[in-house]
C-alpha cells in the first residue's frame, strides 16, 4: 500500500510523520521510534486511509 | 414481543431491506450470530460471502491481491450472464466497457492511481476551497427566496457535481445532462430513473437497458470533450489524462472513458446523499443540530465525521476471492464473492461506544466510510470538504431549514441513497 499524503499520520504523530509539498509520501522525523511516541504511532498505523505505514523492526523488548 | 430474525431468513440479496433502515437490524444480527456469513444466491444472483465486523472488513481490505476487485465490485455477480450481454459488449464503440480504477487490481492498480492521486491531495483540496465556498453560495442563490422545495434536487445533488464537473473542466451547460445520465447508470434498479431513460419500468432487463443507455451517452459526451482538449489542453484532470503515461504507454481512449466515467458517477451520487443524509440526521436529532448551529467552527469538522459514519452512502463494495482465506473460522474459496457491508462496520459495538447514538461530537470516528486501504477513496478529501462547506453556507442562510417530508429512497442494496427530500427553507 502507498502513501498518498493524506496526513492523518502527521495528526496522530506529529512528532514523527510530517508532510511537505515537495514530496511524494509522509516523511518518517525520528526512526528508532522513542517508547513515549510508540502508541501514536500505532494509531497512525491505525488510520493510515491506505494501510502505508508499518514497524519494520521488532520494538525493544520483544 | 418481538419475534428475532435467525440468520438463516436473513437475505441480503432482498433489495427491499435497504429501502427503509431495516438492513441495520440485519447486520446486528449477524455482526453477533454470523459475522463472516454465506449468504445462498437468489434465481439470478451467485452466493456471497457477507462480512459485518469492523475488523474483518480491515482485513478484506488489506489484502487486495487475494481479495481482488477486477471481477467486480458492486453485488455478487450473476448466477448466468445473460447472453444478449456478451452480443452487446461484442457490438459496444471501440474501448467502452474498460475497467477504470476501482475494478484494477495492483500491480496496474497502484501505477493507474498515481497518474491522477496529485489532483486530490489535501493541498489541491485547500487550493479548491473557495471555489467551492462561491459554488456553494451560487446554489444557494439559486433558492434564494422560496419557502420550500426539494433539498436533493436544488441543493445537494448540485455541488458535488459542480465540483467534479469544475475539476474536469466541463462547462456549467453540461451539469444537467452529466445529473441525468449519472442517475441512469447508478440508480438503474430504481424504477423513477428507469422510466427517464426507457419510457418504462419493472425488471432486470429494464435496469440493465437503462443502465446501458447511460453509459452510452456519457461515452459520447466524454468523447466530445476529449476531441476539444486533444486540440486545446487545460488545466484539468482531462486533458492531464490525454497527457499521462503509464509503462511507457498513452491511457487508451477506452481506459480515459472509463475514468472520466468513474470520476462523475462516484464523485456525483455518494457525496450528494452524505448531504441529504446529514440533512435528515441533523433534522431527526434536534439537540445535536441546535449544537452544531450554536458553534459551527467548533463542531463541524467532527460532525462531517458523524455524517459520514451515519449515512455510510456506500452500503457494500465486493471483492472476489483468488485464495483460500480464514476469517473467523471461515473457509473462504477462490472464485467466491466477499461482501463488505460498511454500514455494518460504522455500528460495529466492538469499536464505536453507544454507535446508534448520533453524536457531533464523536471522537475519534474512524469510520469505513471511505473504505480502507489500496481502494480508499480518492476524492475523501473533496468529500469531506464539501459537507462541511455546504453544511456552514446552508446553516448560515437558512438556519431554519427544516425537513417537512419522509426522505424518498433509493432502491438499492449497493448506494444508501436520497432521490427527493422535501424541505421548508424558512
Amino acid at each position: 500500500m502507498t502513501c498518498e499524503l493524506h496526513g492523518r499520520c502527521e495528526e496522530s504523530a506529529p512528532d514523527v510523520f510530517r508532510l511537505s509539498d515537495d514530496d511524494d509520501w509522509a516523511q518518517v522525523l525520528v526512526n528508532p521510534v522513542p517508547d513515549d511516541l510508540h502508541e501514536q504511532v500505532e494509531r497512525a498505523i491505525l488510520t493510515c486511509p491506505r494501510q502505508a505505514i508499518a514497524w519494520k523492526d521488532t520494538r525493544p523488548g520483544e | 414481543m418481538v419475534a428475532e430474525k435467525a440468520t438463516h431468513d436473513i437475505n441480503l440479496h432482498d433489495v427491499n431491506l435497504f429501502l427503509h433502515d431495516e438492513f441495520h437490524e440485519a447486520f446486528r444480527i449477524l455482526r453477533q450470530e454470523a459475522p463472516v456469513h454465506w449468504n445462498i444466491g437468489s434465481a439470478r444472483a451467485n452466493g456471497f460471502w457477507s462480512v459485518t465486523k469492523y475488523e474483518d472488513i480491515l482485513t478484506v481490505s488489506r489484502h487486495p491481491e487475494i481479495f481482488i476487485s477486477s471481477k467486480g465490485i458492486a453485488g455478487s455477480g450473476e448466477r448466468e450472464p445473460d447472453p444478449t450481454d456478451m452480443a452487446r459488449a461484442a457490438e459496444r464503440p471501440q474501448g467502452e466497457g474498460t475497467s477504470s480504477i476501482i475494478t484494477m487490481d495492483p500491480p496496474r492498480h497502484v501505477k493507474m492511481r498515481r497518474l491522477v492521486n496529485k489532483g486530490f491531495t489535501p493541498r489541491a483540496v485547500n487550493a479548491m476551497e473557495p471555489k467551492i465556498r462561491e459554488m456553494t453560495r451560487q446554489i444557494l442563490d439559486e433558492v434564494g427566496d422560496r419557502k420550500s422545495g426539494d433539498f436533493v434536487l436544488e441543493v445537494s445533488s448540485r455541488l458535488p457535481l459542480a465540483v467534479i464537473c469544475g475539476l474536469m473542466g466541463l462547462p456549467r451547460e453540461s451539469w444537467d445532462l452529466m445529473f441525468d445520465l449519472t442517475n441512469a447508470a447508478l440508480g438503474a434498479g430504481d424504477p423513477e430513473y428507469q422510466q427517464a431513460q426507457t419510457g418504462q419500468a419493472g425488471h432486470t432487463s429494464i435496469a440493465k437497458e437503462t443502465a446501458r443507455r447511460g453509459n452510452a451517452r456519457m461515452a459520447e459526451y466524454f468523447r466530445e470533450v476529449m476531441a476539444d482538449r486533444r486540440e486545446n489542453p487545460q488545466e484539468d484532470l482531462i486533458s492531464l489524462l490525454l497527457e499521462a503515461e503509464l509503462d511507457g504507454d498513452k491511457l487508451t481512449e477506452g481506459e480515459i472513458l472509463a475514468f472520466c466515467n468513474l470520476l462523475v458517477v462516484a464523485g456525483n451520487e455518494t457525496t450528494r446523499n452524505a448531504i441529504s443524509g446529514g440533512m435528515v440526521v441533523l433534522d431527526e436529532n434536534p439537540e445535536e443540530r441546535a449544537k452544531l448551529q450554536s458553534d459551527m467552527p467548533k463542531y463541524i469538522d467532527t460532525a462531517v465525521e458523524e455524517m459520514l459514519r451515519w449515512t455510510s452512502p456506500l452500503h457494500h463494495m465486493t471483492r472476489e476471492a483468488t485464495e483460500d482465506f480464514e476469517i473467523r473460522g471461515q473457509h473462504i474459496s477462490p472464485g467466491e464473492k466477499v461482501i463488505m457491508w460498511y454500514p455494518s462496520a460504522n455500528r460495529d459495538e466492538d469499536v464505536f461506544e453507544d454507535p446508534y447514538r448520533f453524536d457531533i461530537q464523536r471522537d475519534p470516528n474512524d469510520h469505513l466510510a471511505f473504505g480502507i486501504g489500496e481502494h480508499f477513496c480518492l476524492g475523501a478529501g473533496f468529500a469531506r470538504a464539501e459537507v462541511r462547506v455546504m453544511f456552514e453556507e446552508l446553516f448560515d442562510r437558512y438556519p431554519n431549514i427544516k425537513v417537512t417530508g419522509d426522505p424518498d429512497r433509493l432502491r438499492s442494496s449497493f448506494i444508501n441513497g436520497v432521490k427527493h427530500l422535501q424541505v421548508d427553507y424558512r
